[in-house]
């Protein structure tokens, strides 16, 4: 019985923290065209590891700017910088850890079938 | 080829072949080493572009949006995706210690190479690639060094035994002029030494005439001579004479070999003390065994004291003569069997009698024994 309720507890996170990566991140991305897969090579191919692209992420939502972004002048053009982001340090990490999973590359690299 | 031309010419062989492998060894081995490196770069050189060509690939699966993306290997190496922080990315192999800091490297007979990239295409700041090296060639190099350097040892060994002969003909020409010398020599004293004993001997049988003791003076000069001469003529066949080898009776030899020393031994008022055993019979060419026990006996003789001991022993085993003479130490017994050699110059001869006694003894495997004291006397026993 206290598995269950165990079980039933972790599902009810995991939904609630799913849901709000989209509401918080994708449903906004997705109105206005950003394209995410996009904006995670740029990061990939500037900061190689997945701590790095956490680490300047995190930085550029708490305190985006112009300087910081890994997007091209004319993409802050188009789609002006970003508010700066007010959730909670934990909260911020754990999204861009979703946003990394989501659109992570290596687990699109497949061997070639001999 | 004279013994001593052997040895100068053999002894020249090892030092030249010696010199001259040492430094074709040398220059072989820088050589190979050289060439071992050069084929090693050439394969450092072709990981070099299969890394470049990898780069370009990774670059187009990271611009590509398909929903999987395709790592391309190739059947030449292997490859494998490094993030910055050097954490494995994707490939296909996983090495298990790489220095990301050497471009090149060897391990387990085989080549890995670390490119670095920028920018990060698929995450990666180092490509890994790994090849077996190609050991083929350097197999093949070495292979052909050795053979070069055998072929080289026996075009050197031709010439040098060539530039040998031709280095010691002038002492060999030396030689041979001497030894025509000796043998001329000695065939011209053989005659007259002849002609010495033969009339002797018609004087003491059919004249009982003055002068004995002169007469028998003459003889035992004549006498040595006659020895000196049959030595020399046995040296200067170097052995190689032809032997008659059969049963001799060698106490009814000793017996006349005694008789013949008699006046000697009765000039210097020798005693001879005889424990012959007789019809003992060994198997030996007559010549051999003259030349054998004369040699000893005129030592034996030679080297004694005035009124010394002569004791000469032969039984089923052996033959030994001992003198009261003045005897040797142990440095003059080691050098006792060379040719030429003489531990004591107060007598007469030319150092040639006990090298004939050991080419007979080594010749028929017999054993030779010197027992000396100096001022005592010396025996000398020789087994068969």
């Amino acid at each position: 019985m206290v598995k269950i309720i165990y079980l039933l507890a972790i599902v009810s996170t995991l939904s609630n923290a799913s849901q709000s990566f989209e509401d918080t991140c994708i449903q906004c991305h997705q109105d206005q065209e950003i394209p995410n897969e996009v904006i995670y090579k740029r990061y990939l191919l500037k900061y190689s590891s997945d701590t790095n692209i956490r680490e300047a992420m995190v930085n550029y939502l708490k305190n985006p700017m112009a300087e910081r972004t890994i997007m091209p002048a004319q993409f802050i053009t188009i789609f002006g910088l970003k508010e700066a982001c007010t959730l909670s340090d934990e909260k911020l990490n754990q999204l861009v850890d979703e946003f990394i999973n989501k659109y992570d590359i290596k687990r699109k690299i497949v061997l070639p079938q001999k | 080829m004279l013994r001593s031309e052997k040895k100068s010419l053999f002894r020249f062989l090892v030092i030249y072949m010696i010199t001259t492998m040492a430094l074709f060894t040398l220059a072989s081995t820088l050589f190979f080493t050289y060439e071992k490196h050069r084929f090693l770069d050439e394969q450092r050189d072709l990981l070099g572009t299969y890394s470049e060509i990898l780069t370009n690939k990774i670059r187009t699966l990271h611009q590509s949006s398909l929903p999987k993306l395709v790592y391309p290997t190739n059947k030449n190496y292997h490859s494998a995706l490094f993030d910055i922080n050097k954490a494995y990315i994707f490939g296909d192999f996983k090495p298990n210690s790489i220095d990301f800091n050497q471009p090149y490297q060897i391990q387990n007979k085989t080549l890995y190479h670390v490119k670095q990239v920028i920018p990060y295409y698929l995450g990666a700041a180092y490509i890994v690639l790994k090849s077996p090296i190609n050991r083929v060639p350097i197999q093949k190099l070495f292979k052909h060094t050795l053979l070069f350097l055998l072929v080289a040892f026996f075009i050197f060994l031709i010439l040098g035994y060539f530039l040998g002969r031709l280095f010691i003909s002038p002492m060999r020409q030396s030689f041979e002029k001497m030894n025509h010398f000796i043998q001329d020599t000695t065939h011209e004293l053989n005659t007259p030494i002849s002609t010495i004993l033969t009339n002797i001997e018609l004087l003491d049988t059919l004249y009982d005439c003055e002068g004995k003791e002169e007469r028998k003076r003459i003889e035992i000069a004549s006498k040595t001579l006659s020895r000196l001469y049959d030595d020399m003529t046995y040296l200067k066949l170097n052995n190689k004479h032809h032997r008659e080898i059969k049963e001799c009776d060698i106490s009814q030899l000793l017996h006349e070999r005694i008789l013949y020393f008699t006046s000697m031994i009765e000039s210097k008022k020798i005693t001879l003390e005889t424990k012959i055993v007789d019809n003992i019979t060994i198997m030996i060419d007559q010549n051999d065994a003259i030349r054998l026990i004369d040699n000893l006996l005129s030592n034996a003789i030679k080297y004694n004291k005035q009124k010394g001991l002569l004791t000469i022993t032969l039984d089923l085993k052996h033959l030994s003569i001992a003198d009261s003479g003045v005897g040797m130490n142990d440095e003059e017994i080691k050098k006792i069997f060379r040719r030429f050699e003489r531990s004591n110059k107060s007598e007469g001869g030319f150092g040639i009698g006990m090298d004939i006694v050991n080419q007979i003894i080594s010749f028929y495997n017999f054993k030779i024994d010197i027992h000396s004291k100096e001022s005592m006397g010396t025996k000398v026993s020789v087994r068969w």
